[in-house]
């Protein structure tokens, strides 16, 4: 009957139209997923107030482009306590040149890699003592020491500019001020032992039973 | 039970106080606002006072309803003496208002606790009244301990979406997130309440979450086991914001998903739906000894809950907002945590999501989590 | 070292273990270095007698080993709080002075120009003689006497009776007038009540040490050692707020420069941020505070006879936060020379409600024509934060000298105080008539002259005797270039006691011949409120006699004998159970001899067998009587006052003629005016002379080397110093910096005697001088 057909017709309609509205939308913009929506709203990403400048502010940073991205990260010279290496080895040591290596700093033990890779000399350029050396015996400043780890540690190196390796200073605002290579590992032993955890949770322990 | 039943008939519009909403006002699970029902008692002042006191917000001395509905076998008439609590604030702040004997301190802490029961949902609050909130709940705070807190109310900003991105290789099982997380937001001690928490498991076997270990206590990282962390993904379509019953919880502009601690019922219901376990409950009046709390705070995030609400990791709302990491990515020893604006186009988080290879968990859900795992 | 004793060997090794002790002494933290001292080294046939150290306000704690009759060595004492077995580079070699060749070993009087040895007895009638005859010729009035922070307990109490209750006379004043009036005056204006409500047990909880124009790394060293210990333990950060780059600059984690008296704005501009930034803990301010302000545009004090009295107004929060719009950090930036960006970081410590913080100062805002205002503005934003009385929170005014808390301000040694109270007062002109046994009526009531005031006196011709006393006027006065000719004059006979001849005995009638600290016995209070007891160690040499006994003995001759009934041997003792009674009670009670013997030292309030550390906060001080937390109750309501203080340029700023700030102060090695410590050998060596601090480009610009020697002059005086660059300290462009213990190069001819017209006290940080190359 046509009474019928015209409710059915009805019926379906409004069907079509409830499925339609019951997909689930932002109130605002409306986006399948926070990658889309990321795409469409930084599209007229102008900066924003929120800058991490306060919280570096006092600390002595330097910038760095690597990988053309252009960060920030601490200096080392002024950190090291007896910086000038020159103020003590007024002559390059010759002797550095040789495996017999005890006699210099005799505290630092070489933990990375083996023997056969590395020693004092692989880093250290025995021509100017404040300075490292690259694998082809060019200097490297003492600051940027990281041009030194990335020679072996490339995926690493390239981590870091991007930010995925390392850890950021204080903020996630700009600009961006990260630590360097040396800021958490010690170049004459980089790995870290183990320990123990911060915190033990009693209470999960009394759910769990 | 008696006192439900008193709920459901006291949900009535005969109501002579307006209020900006229909739902309940009170932040209470012990049977709602009963401010419907003028009940005039006659107490003395220290009574109303003791009344004032016990509703106001991080009551300290008595039970409040939540265990005298569910644990205690009471009689009609006491049940319903302590349920009218509420509405005695009411008649007791009005009548020590213009007492003459109770001290200006008593009385203008009646006041806060009168306009605090009666504010409305923090979302649909101008700025002028987000502000006035915060100063009754420092005040509140002020005449309670004699101890000054640093509370903002400060909103989302323009351009900014916060995204997270977590490094499982780099996780080594430390939890000096757990704990910085724990002081930071000023979480319950007597529970041990985490929102973060790491989960051991054994390699090879991929995510089972339901034999990993998230209560390991030997040194890390242990052979043959990795670690990585979850906490609230602040989920660009959160379900836990859908279901709430009462609007007590939503998604910020910039991405965060926030709870508002005086109205949430807690009827825990997001706890259900949350599919990640971000979301944690107050079964008890959280408690933090007075030199470890965080006087620095924020009205969404790390400011004293009171027992029976809602709360979960806010991304460190009173960090992020002014321009600091939250205190877990910023314990991380190993950086494995990385946080920042996903609208900046140049941020590190960015960089993460371009150019590692990220996974969300359980994406099939549609929950689109703001938190994304990588290896290296 | 004479030949008396055990064996050369045993002693030989002896002096090695001490000798080691002390060179790990300053390598070590005190803490750990006291378990080993009390391991044992072998002790030997050494007496060790406990006793405070005779140098600086920290007032640590010493331990003198005795052999037969001789000190032979020193160690910080383990047992005491203070310094936990540390000690510092005077500390150490403190009783090597008493082996100087030129002691004072007898009396001397100038007869015909010329001084001559004289028995102690006959010197003593002689001044007895001249004390009567100048009272009966030109009245009680014409006598003076001048003490110092660094005379013990009983010789401030002598001579504080013998003044003020047997001559009659408040012709009394201290060398602590130069060095903590401000304070002094800080406290009574903010709280009623002096001295610090903190202790030293606040270092172990500050969060941050805020240090407001003080270097001490130098000056309080072993205060120093404990921050520093904090910081590498804990994290606690040191904040160096001053005029130029010191020791303690460069330790610190962040170094602020200022320019000279702008002080009293960046402080100003700190309250600003506070109150703007919503970081007041408003129900503190409510309960505890009231706000007044006071008279401004007050003088400098230079012409002689000045007088001032403040007119304190009640005014309320509201007019305060009004005023303080004129000092928000944007407008007071380019006066002060101080960067927003560091005001408001600084403002941000101080309203940080999770950090706790501690400020500590000494001269650099003691010193200052407007003293008492910024001792008032640092209370203020403690006040504002409600960062007071509890540990770790706490506004602590640091003391210079070793008894300045002890002596010259609980006793009283000041020309309008009592040991309780003041002259102006009836009813404390009372109590210690009953407690002096003297009529009431013989107290005058009105305060005469503070020590400016004094040797202003002097100069014109009003005082005609004055008796010194461990104190050396003509080196450590502001100006003086007019006060020695002053002294010189015939019209005013001069006794001078000391310990060592120095430029004040050289202007002397009479001198007395002193017993230095370890051959008297005696007692200090340092700057925690803590008296230290200390028996006589060894016997002085000739006829040298203690202070008080030499006060005494006076006072007998003048006919005051009933008013000093006290024997020879224990007199001590016994003047100091009188003097307790001044204190009894809660909010100042004396702990009783016996306590003071056996421990090293104890805090006053002492009550019910207890040091009060923490005062006006009921849970630690049972001095707290009107049942709310905190009780002020210096003041009759029991609030502190929070004052509206302004910004005043100093009264002599550089110009075209003279235009570098002069700026004085101490080194390490040497303490004030140098009388003891130039004669240590050890320390001589170290520190041989004065000099005067260039900032690099100032001495290149006008042509002067490291070394060279240059003149300083002011309009008042002139000194002739060799130039320091680069060396210890960096003062900023425009400023130059001398320490004033060389008495050869007697910087304060050139300084100026402008004072803080409330406290009186003397400002040696800022004058304007010129450089020429000699």
């Amino acid at each position: 009957m046509k009474i019928h057909r015209y409710i059915y017709n009805l019926t379906y309609c409004l069907l079509i139209v409830i499925l339609m509205t019951s997909c689930k939308h932002d109130k605002e913009h409306e986006y399948h997923s926070v990658t889309d929506k990321i795409e469409a709203e930084s599209k007229n990403y102008k900066g924003i107030k929120t800058s991490s400048e306060t919280f570096i502010d006092g600390m002595n940073l330097f910038e760095v482009t690597e990988n053309e991205i252009t960060f920030l990260i601490p200096t080392r010279k002024d950190k090291i306590k007896s910086y000038k290496c020159t103020e003590c080895h007024t002559q390059p040591l010759a002797k550095m040149q040789t495996n017999d290596i005890k006699k210099a700093h005799w505290n630092i033990k070489i933990n990375h890699a083996d023997a056969n890779t590395m020693n004092c000399v692989t880093c250290h350029n025995s021509d100017n003592m404040n300075d490292l050396k690259s694998i082809t015996g060019h200097s490297i400043d003492l600051n940027k020491s990281y041009k030194l780890c990335s020679q072996c540690h490339q995926k690493q190196y390239k981590d870091w500019t991007g930010g995925a390796h390392g850890k950021r200073i204080e903020s996630w605002a700009n600009p961006r001020a990260s630590m360097t290579c040396v800021n958490c590992h010690n170049p004459h032993s980089p790995g870290f032992d183990t320990k123990w955890p911060a915190r033990f949770n009693t209470q999960k322990v009394k759910e769990r039973k | 039970m008696s006192d439900n039943k008193k709920k459901w008939f006291t949900l009535n519009l005969n109501s002579k106080h307006k209020q900006t909403s229909s739902s309940c006002g009170c932040g209470k699970t012990s049977g709602g606002c009963n401010s419907h029902q003028p009940k005039k008692e006659e107490l003395s002042n220290d009574a109303f006072f003791e009344a004032a006191v016990d509703a106001s917000i991080g009551d300290e001395r008595h039970k409040d309803g939540f265990d005298q509905v569910f644990d205690v076998k009471m009689d009609r008439r006491s049940a319903f003496k302590k349920l009218t609590a509420s509405l005695l604030i009411g008649a007791g702040a009005a009548a020590s208002c213009t007492s003459v004997t109770s001290s200006s301190e008593s009385k203008e802490k009646a006041q806060i606790d009168w306009e605090e029961q009666f504010k409305g949902n923090y979302k649909l609050m101008d700025d002028k009244e987000k502000s006035a909130t915060v100063d009754r709940l420092v005040r509140s705070y002020q005449l309670r301990t004699g101890k000054n807190i640093n509370m903002s109310s400060k909103n989302a900003e323009e351009d900014v979406l916060f995204g997270y991105a977590f490094n499982i290789s780099k996780c080594q099982g430390y939890m000096d997130c757990v704990s910085a997380c724990v002081e930071e937001n000023n979480q319950d001690r007597n529970s041990e309440m985490q929102y973060i928490r790491i989960h051991e498991m054994k390699d090879g076997k991929g995510f089972n979450f339901n034999e990993a270990d998230d209560n390991y206590y030997h040194e890390v990282p242990a052979e043959g086991h990795f670690y990585m962390g979850t906490q609230c993904f602040h989920c660009d379509n959160p379900p836990c914001v859908e279901v709430c019953p009462v609007q007590a919880t939503w998604r910020e502009e910039d991405g965060l998903v926030v709870v508002d601690y005086d109205w949430c019922v807690g009827c825990r219901y997001c706890m259900a739906a949350c599919p990640y376990d971000g979301r944690r409950f107050n079964w008890s009046k959280p408690e933090v000894p007075e030199e470890e709390i965080n006087k620095n705070q924020h009205y969404l995030g790390n400011r004293m809950r009171k027992k029976g609400v809602m709360e979960k990791c806010t991304f460190c709302v009173q960090r992020s907002r002014a321009g600091k990491n939250p205190a877990c990515v910023e314990a991380c020893p190993t950086g494995a945590r990385i946080f920042g604006n996903l609208l900046d186009p140049n941020s590190t988080i960015r960089w993460v999501l371009e150019n590692k290879k990220v996974f969300r968990l359980k994406e099939d859900l549609g929950t689109e989590p703001k938190f994304w795992y990588f290896m290296d | 070292m004479s030949a008396s004793l055990s064996s050369r060997r045993s002693f030989i090794k002896k002096m090695a273990a001490t000798a080691a002790m002390t060179a790990a002494a300053t390598m070590f933290p005190g803490i750990v270095f006291a378990s080993e001292q009390l391991a044992g080294v072998p002790e030997g046939s050494l007496d060790w007698k406990k006793g405070p150290c005779r140098f600086c306000g920290v007032g640590c704690g010493i331990l003198v080993g005795v052999e037969n009759g001789k000190a032979v060595a020193v160690k910080g004492d383990p047992n005491s709080s203070v310094n936990k077995g540390l000690l510092c580079v005077k500390g150490y070699h403190q009783i090597m002075c008493i082996q100087a060749k030129d002691r004072l070993e007898h009396a001397l009087v100038k007869k015909n120009g010329t001084y001559v040895k004289t028995p102690i007895n006959e010197a003593l009638d002689i001044v007895a003689n001249k004390m009567k005859e100048t009272i009966e010729k030109h009245g009680k009035d014409s006598v003076a006497m001048y003490t110092s922070g660094q005379s013990t307990i009983p010789e401030g109490y002598v001579a504080s009776k013998f003044m003020k209750g047997a001559i009659g006379t408040n012709n009394l004043d201290c060398n602590a007038r130069l060095c903590m009036a401000s304070a002094v005056a800080g406290f009574l204006t903010t709280f009623g009540a002096d001295e610090p409500m903190g202790c030293y047990e606040d270092f172990d909880y500050a969060d941050y040490y805020i240090t407001w124009g003080n270097n001490m790394a130098e000056m309080h060293p072993v205060l120093f050692s404990r921050m520093l210990e904090e910081k590498n333990r804990r994290g606690a950060k040191i904040i160096d707020f001053a005029t130029r780059t010191t020791r303690s600059s460069m330790a610190a984690d962040r170094s602020i420069l200022f320019e000279p008296q702008t002080d009293l704005a960046v402080g100003n501009a700190i309250c600003y941020e506070i109150i703007n930034n919503g970081w007041v803990n408003k129900s503190f301010v409510e309960k505890y505070c009231n706000f007044s302000k006071g008279l401004t545009k007050m003088g400098y004090g230079l012409e002689d006879k000045y007088k001032f009295k403040d007119k304190p107004t009640k005014i309320n929060f509201e007019d305060y936060k009004a005023f303080l719009e004129d000092y928000s950090p944007e407008k007071v930036s380019k006066l002060t020379k101080v960067s927003v960006k560091d005001i408001k970081y600084l403002a941000a410590i101080y309203g940080d409600p999770n950090k706790k913080v501690m400020s500590l100062w000494c001269m650099g805002v003691n010193q200052h024509t407007r003293g008492t205002w910024m001792n008032n503005i640092i209370y203020n934003i403690h006040l504002l934060t409600g960062k007071i009385s509890e540990p770790g929170n706490s506004p602590f005014s640091l003391t210079g000298q070793p008894s300045a808390c002890g002596t010259a301000r609980e006793v009283g040694t000041f020309t309008h105080k009592l040991p309780k109270g003041v002259v102006m007062n009836p009813k404390h002109r009372a109590k210690a008539a009953k407690i002096w046994k003297v009529p009431v009526e013989k107290i005058p009531s009105k305060p005469t002259y503070h020590a400016t005031e004094m040797f202003r006196a002097v100069d014109r011709g009003d005082i005609k005797f004055i008796w010194t006393q461990a104190v050396n006027p003509l080196v450590s006065l502001p100006r003086t270039s007019r006060f020695r000719p002053g002294m010189e004059k015939e019209s005013c006979f001069v006794v001078v006691s000391d310990v060592f001849p120095t430029p004040t005995s050289d202007v002397a009638d009479v001198i007395l011949p002193a017993s230095w600290h370890i051959e008297k016995s005696g007692l200090y209070g340092n700057s925690e409120r803590r008296t230290q007891h200390w028996d006589q160690m060894v016997e002085g040499p000739g006829e040298t006699t203690p202070d008080a006994w030499m006060f005494i003995e006076v006072a007998k001759r003048m006919g005051y004998g009933d008013l000093f009934p006290y024997s020879k041997e224990n007199h001590v003792e016994e003047i100091y159970n009188e003097y307790r009674q001044f204190h009894a009670g809660k909010k100042h009670e004396m702990a009783p001899l016996e306590v003071l013997k056996k421990e090293s030292g104890a805090i006053w309030p002492y009550v019910d067998g207890k040091s009060t550390q923490w005062r006006f906060n009921a849970k630690y001080d049972p001095a707290c009587s009107n049942g709310e937390e905190f009780h002020f109750y210096g003041k009759p309501d029991g609030k502190a006052v929070i004052w509206q203080r302004p910004y005043e340029p100093a009264p002599e700023m550089p110009d075209n003629e003279y235009p570098f700030w002069l700026n004085t102060g101490r080194v390490i090695e040497h303490w004030h005016t140098g009388s003891m410590t130039r004669r240590i050998p050890v320390l001589h060596k170290a520190m041989p002379h004065a000099y005067v601090e260039f900032h690099p480009d100032d001495a290149a610009a006008l042509g002067i080397r490291n070394g060279a020697k240059v003149k300083v002059s002011s309009r008042r005086g002139s000194c002739i110093l060799p130039a320091s660059i680069n060396e210890r300290g960096l003062p900023t462009k425009g400023q130059i910096f001398v320490p004033f213990f060389d008495e050869n190069m007697l910087i304060n001819d050139v300084t100026l005697d402008a004072f803080c017209p409330i406290s009186k006290e003397p400002d040696y940080k800022k004058c304007a001088v010129k450089v020429e190359k000699v």
